[in-house]
């Protein structure tokens, strides 16, 4: 067998592990989701089955048990419970190092493979073991055609029962999750008809759900799970969209407008709402109109027909190809060489001012233009498989810690450039290591403070301009400004009597060498923490932000360039040099007049709004030859909340910078990120400016 | 835990159809010919649910479901009747007695196994 | 069937519910309930040893919760529910964010009730 194709097995199954761990996570959130039992017994599957065909037979025969567990499962003959789906977890952790150790001569761990298809043997009655996926065909319209099931249209369906339909023995759960394997589904319950206890007839049915299920099957197969229940129930089932609608029709309703649809209000509450400018739903509900759970059932539909339809819109993921990340970079390079060419021909056919020439540069520019957004296009990667990675990491620290912590993640489709997400997991691991273990408190501590037992760690992205926002967000005890202080103090970061305002005290956090952890846990490490995470984002040219408030919990704020290839710059000259400032660091810039100078005294202060900036010239960094002109200008940049000026002859405007890495021969030059090709043909060099402000430092301290 | 089924029907071919169907579900299923015999079993042997035949000797389905009814131990198990198209008039009783749902005699395997899932939490 | 109990103790009375309680237990967990909602005592649930909860027990337990509230008598949890609690609550689908029981912030779920 060929490594070319091994190495394609390989990478396949790494990837199916991935897909199998996060459904193994969900499950364990909902042990009755058939659709995601069938997700794991096909990743199972496959794995299984392409790693006999590769020759990787103690694979295949590893899997061939949990997928009979698997597979019974799926036919309920068998529950999930969380020892299964911890085995199946250690099981995917053995397969990897199974993988991992196949090209060496070393044997992967026989005995361990065969302790763990002992323990999940158990589970299996003692006959089973020999029949494989053979009663696969018994409940074929639940669970085997759900891969070619492209979840066609989104129902709400109303299901109130009457109060005797427990009497005949009915138990409304299983008709709940018989429609929750239809499809995806989101079922929200009202409890509004709970009568006061004295006047409860304890053997009555008081509630009622709204579903909003998206799914394939169509109107009669989720009229038949109600069949019995049709009696017995107030049963509505409608269709609310078709993802196979125009994409000009991508308004969606309004949550008042779903209210009305269902009658839930009439036109005249609707109007008053809308009279009030606040949103519409919280109006409803104080003015007594609506109840809560009936704006968040419309809130829910809302949010799942746009969920569909953007996948829809997303068209179909599995048409895709393998390329090496080089050849991207390489095609990124050209098509970034191809702009500064294409940018030298329009100024050449300006000044030619020949008509032809000038629509020719003027077809290149648009087509390069497109050409550069494509390829940098190709290297951005959603965000969700490095999102789901920490769903493990969230699962076995709380329960290391004793902790209750649900994982929410959002905007996992945003997306951002390989590079930079390569060098983001190591920062997000460590700040979510950090809420886990300082942040959510102990579960005995929540219900003392009157807060669900249940801590949450919310892992956010979305897209702001030319640039991604993640947020870790947690609901814990937040940052404790008293002991940040005292550790700052003792550390000789502040003076003792500074005066602070409670950010400057967040900020200190990452200040290096800084750890308020009193006692080392094996979860959040030993103060090498919070400086690591602030400097790798800001090589990326990114900033961190940090929000709490005490017993409600923090926020800490990843800003993210969308890519690293092309920047926006602000294009500055010392001499007739060309040099580019990061945009994203710059605040303003100002003239520097003589006046400002003296004030500062023979040190480089100059005094802008009322505050004291430090400054560099540039001038005297580069050793730039020529008389400095008498009107300089100053560009302010912030970086971590430290403000310093950059003296330069003249600011030329903001220019969109494709960067070039330097050879090796200009890895010396200090202050230099990189480099790019102006439209002229010349070269203008990329500050550095963190590199700058350090050098300065060390300079000022010799 | 094994969910246990009661098989009640006087067809001795019904009886073995749905038993060997259930139990290769990994249910656990008794069986009774009749409703008397079935009343006598579901003493010395509780279940989760009930599958009953309507027409059977000595006593038949309805009678059996509202036997079980008035039993507290049995006032809300899941019971199926097995009726066939023709006899509406049955299933009606059936509900008024009591029946939790129906299956439409003759039946799949598979339809069986779904009514089942549909009933039993 | 659950099992279902009361303990006292000083200021305290503890319900405890034990096993699998379902729709057969529901009147003995309303007598329960009311007995409890006569007496001066706190009345403290105990979820502990619970294996799972059908809907008839989870709306008795919420309609105690609001009934207690508005007269202004404690009622709570005594610890964190068992985890098959939890999946209960789950496969009804009852989500303490959106509570109708104008309990914001008291839904005994979320918080263990107002103690």
């Amino acid at each position: 067998m060929m490594d070319a194709q091994k190495n394609l097995y390989r990478e396949e199954a790494y990837e199916l592990l991935a897909v199998l761990e996060d459904a193994l996570l969900e499950l364990e959130q909902h042990p009755g989701n058939m659709e995601v039992v069938g997700k794991v017994f096909r990743a199972m599957h496959t794995i299984k089955g392409s790693g006999a065909m590769f020759g990787f037979d103690d694979i295949a025969s590893f899997t061939h048990t949990i997928e009979t567990v698997y597979d019974m499962i799926r036919n309920g003959r068998l529950q999930v419970g969380k020892d299964i789906i911890s085995l199946t977890l250690k099981a995917c952790d053995h397969i990897k190092t199974m993988l991992g150790t196949i090209q060496g001569e070393e044997k992967a761990d026989e005995a361990k493979s065969h302790k763990l298809t002992e323990a999940f043997r158990k589970f299996l009655p003692q006959k089973e073991e020999e029949t494989p996926g053979g009663m696969g065909k018994s409940l074929p319209e639940v669970a085997s055609d759900r891969d070619a099931g492209e979840a066609g249209t989104t129902y709400r369906i109303r299901f109130k029962p009457h109060q005797d339909l427990f009497s005949n023995g009915t138990n409304p759960v299983p008709l709940l999750n018989e429609l929750r394997g239809l499809g995806e589904c989101s079922v929200i319950c009202h409890l509004k008809g709970l009568p006061e206890l004295q006047e409860m007839d304890p053997e009555g049915c008081y509630t009622g759900w709204d579903i909003i299920l998206t799914t394939g099957s169509d109107a009669n197969a989720i009229q038949d799970i109600f069949i019995f229940v049709e009696d017995t129930s107030d049963i509505s089932i409608e269709p609310i969209g078709c993802i196979l609608q125009d994409e000009d029709d991508l308004a969606y309703k309004k949550v008042g407008e779903i209210l009305l649809e269902r009658g839930d209000i009439r036109e005249g509450d609707l109007e008053k709402a809308l009279a009030s400018q606040k949103k519409i739903g919280e109006v409803l509900v104080e003015t007594g109109v609506v109840k809560r759970s009936q704006v968040a059932s419309a809130l829910m539909e809302q949010e799942q027909v746009r969920g569909t339809r953007k996948k829809h819109l997303a068209g179909d993921e599995t048409s895709s190809i393998r390329v090496p990340a080089l050849k991207l970079d390489a095609l990124v390079n050209l098509a970034g060489e191809l702009v500064t060419v294409q940018a030298r021909l329009s100024e050449f056919s300006a000044r030619e001012n020949d008509p032809d020439l000038m629509g020719i540069a003027e077809d290149v520019e648009h087509l390069s233009a497109e050409l550069r957004d494509i390829a940098m296009g190709i290297r951005m990667l959603p965000l969700g498989t490095t999102f789901a990675k920490f769903k493990r990491l969230v699962r076995d620290l709380s329960s290391e810690l004793g902790k209750e912590i649900g994982f929410i993640t959002e905007g996992e489709e945003t997306e951002l450039d390989k590079t930079v997400i390569d060098k983001l997991s190591d920062p997000l691991v460590h700040l979510i290591r950090n809420s886990i273990d300082h942040g959510i408190e102990q579960p005995d501590k929540r219900i003392a403070s009157g807060k669900p037992v249940q801590g949450f760690i919310r892992l956010t992205a979305e897209h702001a301009g030319a640039h991604v926002l993640i947020s870790i967000t947690d609901d814990g005890a937040g940052l404790d400004t008293g002991l940040i202080r005292a550790k700052a103090v003792e550390k000789g970061l502040i003076a003792a009597d500074a005066t602070l305002t409670e950010r400057e005290i967040h900020k200190l956090i990452f200040a290096p060498g800084f750890s308020t952890s009193t006692n080392v846990t094996s979860v959040s490490g030993r103060g090498v923490g919070m400086d690591v995470v602030r400097s790798s984002i800001e090589s990326l040219g990114g900033a961190v932000e940090v929000i709490s408030a005490p017993a409600r919990g923090t926020t800490i704020t990843l800003k993210l360039p969308l890519t690293l290839a092309i920047i926006d710059g602000l294009l500055i000259s010392l001499a007739d040099e060309s040099f580019v400032i990061p945009l994203a660091a710059v605040v303003e810039c100002v003239d520097l007049t003589g006046a400002d100078i003296s004030r500062g005294h023979g040190r480089h202060l100059i005094k802008v709004r009322d505050e004291i900036v430090p400054y560099i010239h540039l001038r005297e960094v580069f050793d730039t030859r020529g008389k400095r002109p008498e009107r300089e200008q100053v560009v302010i940049t912030d970086l971590a909340g430290k403000r310093v000026g950059f003296v330069v002859d003249k600011v030329i405007g903001e220019h969109q910078t494709v960067i070039k890495n330097l050879g090796h021969l200009f890895k010396a030059t200090n202050g230099v990120s990189g480099a790019t090709i102006l439209g002229d043909g010349s070269v203008a060099l990329i500050l550095d400016i963190h590199k700058l402000i350090q050098q300065a430092e060390v300079d000022d301290a010799a | 835990m094994t969910k246990k089924i009661l098989s009640v029907d006087d067809s001795a071919s019904i009886r073995q159809l749905v038993s060997f169907t259930l139990s290769r579900e990994g249910y656990e299923v008794v069986e009774a010919v009749d409703g008397t015999d079935a009343l006598d079993k579901v003493r010395s042997w509780p279940v989760d649910m009930v599958i009953t035949d309507l027409n059977m000797p000595n006593m038949d389905g309805i009678e059996l479901i509202k036997a079980l009814r008035s039993d507290p131990a049995f006032k809300f198990t899941p019971i199926v009747m097995l009726t066939t198209e023709s006899v509406m008039t049955k299933k009606d009783a059936g509900k008024q007695a009591g029946a939790t749902g129906w299956i439409v005699k003759p039946f799949k395997p598979e339809q069986l196994v779904a009514v089942v899932k549909r009933l039993l939490v | 069937m659950g099992r279902l109990f009361f303990e006292d103790s000083t200021g305290d009375r503890v319900l405890t519910a034990a096993g699998k309680l379902t729709i057969q237990d529901a009147s003995l967990l309303k007598d329960l309930l009311m007995d409890a909602y006569s007496s001066p005592k706190r009345l403290l649930v105990d979820l502990t040893n619970t294996e799972s909860l059908d809907l008839a027990c989870i709306q008795l337990l919420c309609s105690a919760n609001r009934t207690f509230r508005r007269a202004g008598k404690p009622m709570g949890l005594c610890a964190v529910p068992a985890g098959g609690v939890l999946r209960s609550l789950e496969d009804v689908a009852i989500d303490p964010a959106s509570c109708d029981a104008e309990l914001k912030g008291h839904c005994l779920w979320v918080t263990g009730g107002g103690r």
